[in-house]
Order: structure tokens, then C-alpha cells, then sequence
């Protein structure tokens, strides 16, 4: 390639650098920048270097320890739920069943629907006089209604329920995607020879699938660490707590108690976290073969 | 054709003279928080353009501002320079935003309706909560009262022909009602957010106690308080609290109260329930130790902020709103008392027996919302936001730790969270 063309390729790259610069590159520097400071964004002009003292108040915060927790629990639950009943679904789609291509359309509901319209629905769903007790008291199975989201367990496991109902049809689709791009003739080759449907499954479909299952579980992985609505909307992280995650933890800081330059030492800390873990996991199935 | 020529020169003139007057014009950014339905939405648009038409000068664009998240909008909005020249807010919003310094004193207009002597046409507890430091930082327009609604019908099948009027009534009806069978669960509040802070302020305040002493010292761990919290878990333990209280919000129990699964419900003095629910009764305020039963009663305000470039305008646009906004609760359907008292000679307050009962009988026990701190202040803001008394009570009816030691951590959350 002559200079003449590599200036060209420059040139012509250069805008969209330019644009990935200011809306996101900026916001990032200047949010780290931020967690060094008081930052007050009502009087932007008074904030002082703080040093590291945002930092070590953080680490010793047992609301940041607590809200850690939940948060790896909830993003390990959510991208693991959603990848195992999306690939699951994405398999069922691939196969010729009745209706397929309305299925398909409904496999898409869930993550078509807002945030907020959904918590919604799932509240009346699962108080104590709604449809899932109902339904249960009705078949017998309970003699009582359940408090789904009203006790501290209970909400930490329907929240990452509700939030897998959000987010599977994602992992569906680009399975199924996936799934599509396979050779068929690869399946047809084993079971000639001998192949049962698990040893398909484990020798020929995960394995032709393992890019695109790396894509979407560390899109899953990253959406759900940094996620806010889905658990805001449902329990604003309670009760008593037992679904805060740093997101929500973030938000309070900075737009309740107007500690912007603490919220973004936590927004740096999510951000160091994320980018170790994503790269630890890319790195660790990039060495495996599924 | 030269006179056609002419005559549309003289028409372009006309039209270029009247465009360079409109560009003159001074614009005004009101926000407006969505205080009712799609009525209440329209009959503001409505007034705005009616204000817009007496104007030759100010020109008003209307916003409407929802309320998820809507601290979040104002300090985005204000930090990134947006022009908003006015605003109605919730209660403490003005002493919130007052404290980083964005709010414009309103002291010019309380003068104006001096001079003019109408200034006493406002409540006059609503007007002193509404300053900081001496400086007017709100104009109030409206009151809601927060209550506790019982179903007489249920209380009737009960056996008793009068609501309860202290906290230990309130506990034996409540067993009786769920021994005689006529609910399961006779009490609902909305704990999930903070109206079961405000649910239990209100409880707190009955039973002599709030959150802050009138020099802003936290007094949540006092022995009244204590007791308060004690009441609550003895209603969770009795089984008279829904299991999922703590996942609550207003409106699964209001769905709960109209479908007539609890006998008692706490909520705003919504007038419209009684026609939906004719048995729906309003209480007076409970009696708890504090003999005096009071109400808690919150005054929401307008608002103006720094940001603005014409504080003459803004001024004149309030005070217009001010005076003008009666159309907003007999058109709008706006669920409020006015807090200009000559609104409520309008038969939507007259002739409704709760808007009645509370401007007779439950406005003249009001006391101060943070009772008994008396002014408001910035962090009360954050305090419904952050919710610490809301999740305290939670930890006291869903868990078995001591009382006191989870309002010690209360108190510490409350305490970092002051500026």
C-alpha cells in the first residue's frame, strides 16, 4: 500500500475517530478525572483535587462491598440465565416446528418491551394478590400467597428471574444466528457415523457456535453489570437493600446526594472491573476449544 | 400588476415588522411536573396560552416534566446550562436545589402581593415553609394531605361504627378484623418507596417524634421512635401487614384497598375514590402519645432558578400563574387543595365531601412537614430519595435484629447523608 493510499485510509477514518473521541473516549477520561476530585456538578468551578481519597473511602464503604456482591451475582446469573434458555430457544427455532417464523416474532417480546412497561407487568404479576398467586393458590400449590418480592431472598432471586425474561431473547437471536451458520452436512456426516444427539451437540453445535457465544455473553456480561433499570424499576434495590448494585449505588450518590466526584470513583471502579473481567474471559475461551 | 407588486412588499413589511416583535419577544422555559392526567396536561398548555395571548412581550414555552427520575433532569438540565427560568417541584425541591445555588429569591413577589395586599390570600403555614434563611425560595400552589382511608363497610361488618382515633385502636381493630374474617390482611401502606417513609413520619409524629429535632440533630433512635418502629413489627408479627409490604408501592395499594382486601389503606386525599369506592372513608389523623394529632400536610411550590435571563419576565409569569391557576384542580382534576385560600370557595372544594373534610377539619391540624423541625431544608430531598427510614422499616418488619440497633444505622445513614 503506496502513502497516497494509507493517507487516504487515514483520512477517511479520521471523522468517525474524531466522533468515537468526543462522545466516548471524553466522557471517560473525564469521569476518571472526575474521581479524583469533589466535583459538585451545580458548582463545577469550587471542585478541588481530592487524591485518592474518594477511593479509599470506597473501600471502606460497607455499601459498596454489599452492593459488589449482588451486582457479580446478578450479572453472573442474568448472562448465564439468558445464554442457557437462549440457546436453548435458538435450538428449538432452528429445528421445523409449527408456526415457526410467529414464534420466532414472539421470541422477541421480552426484549422489544421497555424496562418500565415490564416491571410494571412483573409487579402485578408477583405481589401478593397477583396473577402468579392466584394461579397458584387456585392449582393448590400453595396455601398462602407467596411474597415474591417482598422479602429480601425471594426479590434477589426474581429479580435476576425477571431480568433473564428480559434479556434471553438477545442471546436467542445471535444463536440462532449461529446456530444457522453450521453445515449441515457436519451433522449428517456424524450420524452416519454413529453420532448420538448429545455428542452432536457437544463435537458439532457448541463448538460452531463458540464466537458468537462469546459475543453474547460478554454483551450480556457488560449490559448486566452496568444495568439500572431492570432492578430499579422492579425493587429500587430493596427490600431492606438486598438488591442494590453499584449502578444503583452510583446513581444515589451522585444524584441525590450530589457527590459527584465519589459516584465516579464507583463508576471507575465498575469500569476496571468489567474491562479485567472481560478480558480475562475472552482470553480464557480464546485458549479453549468448547 | 404594480399595485399587486406593492400591496404584497407592503404585506412582506407586515409580516417581516410583526417577525422582528416575536423575536423580541422575551421567551420563558417553564417546567411543569406531570401533577395529573392527560386533563391536568392540557388545561396548563391551555392556561400558558392564554397567558401567551394577554402578552405582547414574554412568551412562555410549557414543558411537561414526568416523575421518574426528575431530580436527575433538574440537575442535568441546570448543571448543563439549559434555560429553565421557572418550575413547579415537589415539596423540598426548591431548599434542595436553593442549596447549590441555583434558585432565584421570590422576595420581589411576596412585595408585589404585599403592596397589592393579597399576600394573607396564601396559607399561611404553606408560605413560611417555603423560605430559607429569611428569603422567600418558593411560591406554594398546592397541598396534599397524606391520610389513612378505611373501608366503613368492613369496619361495620366488624362490628364498629366509627374509625379508630388512636395507634392501640388502630392495632385492635385491625386483630378483629382479621379474626372475624373479614380480610386477611386489614393494613396496607406502600413501603416499597418512600411513602412509607412519609407513611410512617406521619406515625412518628403521632406518636411525638420525628426524624430531626428543630436544630436539624437526627432524633431517629429516640425511645418514641423506637416505639413506633415496635408498632409496625407487632402489626408484620400479628400477620396484619401484607407479607409483601415491603414490596408495596401506592398504586398495588390503592388496587388492594378498592378491591377491598384490606380494611385500611394509607394514601393521598384523593377526592375521586369516593365515587369509584362509596364506602372509602377518610380518617382524621391518628392519636398516638402526642396528643395534639397532627397532619401531615405537603406543600409543593414554584419555583425560580438562576438560570434565567429575564427574572422580570419569570416574576411576571408566576405571579400570573399564581393568581390564575384555579382551572388546574375544577378543570384539571388536579387531587390537591389549593394553597391560595380564596380558590376554595370553588364548588370542586365545596361540594366534595374529602376536599371538605380536609380543608374543615384536617388543614387546621397541619404542622410542619418535619415536624418537629420546623423549616424545611435541603436534605429532606435526599431523604425521601435515598429512603433510609423507608428501608429501616422494612429491616423492622421483615427481620428479628433489635429496633435499636437498626435505627443506630439508620441514624449513621441519615447523618452521612446531611451535606
Amino acid at each position: 500500500m503506496g502513502y497516497k493510499d494509507k493517507r487516504l485510509g487515514y483520512l477517511m477514518v479520521t471523522p468517525s475517530l474524531l466522533i468515537i473521541a468526543v462522545i466516548s473516549i471524553y466522557p471517560v477520561v473525564y469521569g476518571i478525572w472526575m474521581s479524583f476530585t469533589d466535583y459538585n456538578m451545580m458548582n463545577p468551578s469550587a471542585s478541588q483535587f481530592v487524591g485518592i481519597d474518594n477511593f479509599t473511602k470506597l473501600f471502606q464503604d460497607k455499601m459498596f462491598f454489599s452492593s459488589l456482591a449482588y451486582t457479580v451475582i446478578y450479572t453472573v446469573s442474568v448472562a448465564l440465565g439468558g445464554y442457557l434458555v437462549g440457546l436453548g430457544l435458538a435450538m428449538l427455532m432452528n429445528r421445523r416446528i409449527f408456526a415457526r417464523s410467529v414464534m420466532r416474532a414472539f421470541l422477541l417480546a421480552p426484549w422489544v418491551v421497555s424496562a418500565s412497561v415490564a416491571a410494571v407487568c412483573w409487579k402485578w404479576v408477583l405481589y401478593s394478590d397477583g396473577i402468579l398467586n392466584q394461579l397458584m393458590l387456585s392449582l393448590g400449590m400453595i396455601s398462602k400467597p407467596v411474597s415474591f418480592l417482598g422479602l429480601q431472598h425471594n426479590a434477589r432471586i426474581w429479580v435476576i428471574i425477571c431480568s433473564v425474561w428480559k434479556q434471553f431473547p438477545f442471546s436467542a437471536l445471535v444463536l440462532l444466528a449461529g446456530l444457522q451458520s453450521i453445515n449441515n452436512d457436519l451433522y449428517e456426516a456424524a450420524q452416519i457415523d454413529g453420532a448420538n444427539a448429545p455428542k452432536l451437540f457437544w463435537h458439532i453445535t457448541l463448538p460452531g457456535i463458540k464466537q458468537i457465544s462469546l459475543i453474547a455473553t460478554t454483551l450480556q456480561f457488560i449490559w448486566m453489570f452496568n444495568n439500572f433499570d431492570n432492578i430499579y424499576l422492579l425493587t429500587n434495590g430493596g427490600p431492606v437493600k438486598s438488591t442494590f448494585v453499584l449502578s444503583i449505588f452510583s446513581y444515589n450518590t451522585a444524584f441525590n446526594r450530589l457527590q459527584f466526584g465519589y459516584a465516579a470513583s464507583i463508576g471507575v471502579v465498575m469500569l476496571i472491573a468489567l474491562t479485567g473481567i472481560t478480558m480475562f474471559y475472552q482470553k480464557a475461551l480464546e485458549g479453549n476449544t468448547l | 400588476m404594480k399595485r399587486l407588486l406593492a400591496l404584497l412588499l407592503g404585506c412582506l413589511m407586515i409580516l417581516s415588522v410583526i417577525g422582528v416583535a416575536q423575536a423580541e419577544k422575551t421567551t420563558i422555559h417553564f417546567w411543569d411536573m406531570i401533577w395529573g392526567g392527560e386533563v391536568y396536561v392540557e388545561v396548563a398548555k391551555a392556561l400558558v396560552e392564554e397567558f401567551n395571548a394577554s402578552q405582547d412581550e414574554i412568551e412562555v414555552v410549557y414543558q411537561s416534566v414526568p416523575w421518574a427520575d426528575y431530580t436527575q433532569a433538574f440537575t442535568t438540565a441546570i448543571a448543563g446550562g439549559m434555560q429553565i427560568d421557572c418550575s413547579t417541584g415537589s415539596g423540598a425541591m426548591q431548599h434542595f436545589f436553593a442549596k447549590t445555588g441555583s434558585i432565584l429569591s421570590l422576595d420581589p413577589l411576596i412585595e408585589m402581593w404585599e403592596a397589592e395586599g393579597t399576600l394573607d390570600d396564601f396559607e399561611p403555614f404553606a408560605l413560611g415553609q417555603m423560605q430559607l434563611n429569611g428569603v422567600q425560595i418558593g411560591i406554594p400552589w398546592q397541598i396534599q394531605s397524606k391520610v389513612l382511608w378505611y373501608n366503613e363497610a368492613m369496619l361495620k361488618e366488624a362490628g364498629y361504627d366509627r374509625p379508630p382515633e388512636t395507634l392501640s385502636e388502630l392495632f385492635d381493630y385491625c386483630v378483629t378484623i382479621k379474626e372475624k374474617g373479614v380480610c386477611d390482611t386489614p393494613y396496607a401502606f406502600p413501603l416499597a418507596m418512600d411513602q412509607g417513609a412519609l407513611n410512617y413520619l406521619g406515625f412518628a409524629q403521632s406518636n411525638g417524634t420525628g426524624i430531626w429535632d428543630d436544630d436539624l440533630n437526627v432524633i431517629i433512635d429516640s425511645e418514641e421512635n423506637v416505639k413506633t418502629f415496635q408498632f409496625f413489627r407487632d402489626m408484620m408479627q400479628a400477620g396484619l401487614l401484607p407479607e409483601d409490604v415491603a414490596a408495596l408501592d401506592q398504586t398495588l395499594v390503592d388496587g388492594m384497598f378498592e378491591s377491598g382486601k384490606v380494611a385500611f389503606a394509607y394514601g393521598a386525599n384523593v377526592a375521586a375514590l369516593i365515587e369509584r369506592m362509596p364506602e372509602a372513608k377518610m380518617m382524621n389523623p391518628i392519636m398516638g402519645d402526642y396528643q395534639a394529632a397532627p397532619l401531615q400536610s405537603i406543600v409543593h411550590a414554584m419555583m425560580a432558578y438562576n438560570t434565567t435571563k429575564s427574572p422580570e419576565a419569570t416574576y411576571t409569569f408566576m405571579k400570573w400563574w399564581s393568581e390564575n391557576n384555579l382551572k388546574l384542580f375544577s378543570e384539571g382534576k388536579f387531587a390537591a387543595i389549593p394553597a391560595r385560600i380564596s380558590f376554595r370557595s370553588d364548588p370542586v372544594f365545596t361540594e366534595n365531601p374529602i376536599y371538605k373534610q380536609t380543608i374543615e377539619e384536617l388543614l387546621p391540624k397541619s404542622i410542619e412537614r418535619f415536624w418537629p423541625r420546623k423549616e424545611l431544608f435541603a436534605e429532606a430531598q435526599t431523604f425521601f430519595a435515598e429512603n433510609p427510614v423507608g428501608i429501616s422499616l422494612q429491616e423492622a418488619v421483615l427481620t428479628d435484629r433489635p429496633i435499636e440497633d437498626i435505627l443506630a444505622d439508620c441514624k449513621a445513614t441519615i447523618e452521612d447523608m446531611m451535606f
